[in-house]
């Protein structure tokens, strides 16, 4: 089951949501849920989750790696819409379809950083994770990151 | 008769030795222009030879002293080089030393801020917040060799953690930042602190996300 969930679920209309769910719909059925969490300032920050996504099949298929980029595009492009200033949209992309668990978390303050963000995750995933098989070691979870000081996506195996 | 040939003759020594008064007269004027006109020449030789040997010590000298002034202009400035770079040495060493100290006690500081702004956190109950804070507390205190400060720091970072409800609560945009800190850490010296953690932080990203909507 595909899920997207996020903390501005509240202020995206049904029409936005039918949007997403199309766009979306190359991966399969997608279902849109609330997320919240409690704490000072959070309702500045827009977050987007993302579950059953199997990224090795995704990135494995370009048709689908561009339809997950639409997708983030589509949303952040919601997320503006909703604020009067300038927003940044926290991407976590949870992947439970292998052995190893695999997380990615990213932050996008601009559309145009999408193709270039995506670009380099591609080829960190397949040098550091697919490539090697390491999706198939059990009970890892590998949490991948964006070092925005040295610009460059980090692996951390745990 | 007698009278007049001796008048004669002795008109005719008269004449003659005024004629060889003359003629040597003339040889000498001859000579001594010959004579004045070589003594001329010989004093422009010489002239010319002193003039020659002036100019030519005159330029030896000039060349000699130029190649020693030169020398010791070398030398002088050499010995202001080597004096110098000794100085700058001492200067830099002494220097480097004291920015290494002050640039620890800024990291101390620096660390000691974050750790006041994870204890903060932590006590406004922001444990995500709390965490990076604790982080990059303990990763200062680890470059300026404050060990004892480092591990408590470490140890805080992993109670907010364990305080985490979701992964997902972390701030995604520092979670980069996070990763870069934790592993520019010691592994060695804080194996115990840094194991405990990322155990933690597999407990936290484990739990599953509660659905509404």
């Amino acid at each position: 089951m595909l899920k997207i969930s996020t903390n501005i679920f509240k202020k995206i209309s049904e029409e936005e949501k039918k949007d997403i769910q199309n766009l979306g719909k190359d991966f399969g059925s997608i279902s849109v849920h609330d997320y919240s969490e409690k704490g000072i300032g959070l309702e500045e920050v827009i977050k987007v989750i993302f579950q059953g996504f199997a990224l090795k099949g995704i990135i494995e298929n370009t048709v689908l790696w561009g339809s997950l980029k639409e997708l983030i595009g589509l949303i952040f492009n919601i997320s503006v819409k909703k604020f009067d200033k300038p927003v940044e949209v926290q991407v976590w992309i949870s992947d439970a379809s292998n052995l190893a668990a695999l997380n990615v978390v990213f932050s996008i303050k601009k559309e145009s950083e999408i193709h270039d963000l995506f670009t380099a995750l591609r080829i960190k995933l397949n040098e550091d994770v697919f490539s090697k098989g390491k999706e198939q070691e059990k009970g890892k979870i590998f949490w991948i990151a964006f070092d925005k000081e040295n610009e460059d996506w980090l692996v951390k195996v745990l | 008769m007698v009278l007049v040939k001796n008048n004669f003759m002795f008109i005719y020594a008269i004449v003659a030795t005024t004629s060889e008064i003359v003629d040597f007269k003339i040889a000498e004027n001859y000579f001594s222009d010959i004579l004045n006109a070589q003594l001329v020449i010989f004093s422009v030789i010489v002239a010319a030879l002193i003039a020659f040997y002036f100019l030519f010590n005159f330029k030896i000298s000039k060349e000699q002293i130029r190649k020693e002034i030169e020398k010791i202009s070398e030398d002088f400035k050499k010995a202001i080089q080597d004096e110098n770079e000794a100085k700058i040495k001492e200067l830099s060493e002494n220097l480097a030393k004291k920015l290494v100290e002050h640039e620890d006690m800024i990291t101390v500081l620096r660390g000691t801020v974050h750790r006041t702004l994870g204890q903060f956190w932590d006590s406004e109950k922001s444990y995500a917040t709390a965490f990076i804070w604790w982080i990059r507390a303990a990763h200062n205190f680890s470059i300026a060799g404050e060990e004892n400060l480092a591990r408590l720091a470490l140890g805080s970072a992993r109670e907010s953690v364990e305080k985490i409800n979701f992964g997902y609560e972390l701030n995604y945009d520092l979670i980069g930042e996070y990763q870069r800190l934790f592993a520019e850490i010691n592994d060695k010296l804080y194996k115990i602190e840094k194991d405990l953690l990322d155990t933690a932080i597999k407990g936290t990203l484990s739990k599953k996300l509660e659905e509404k909507g």
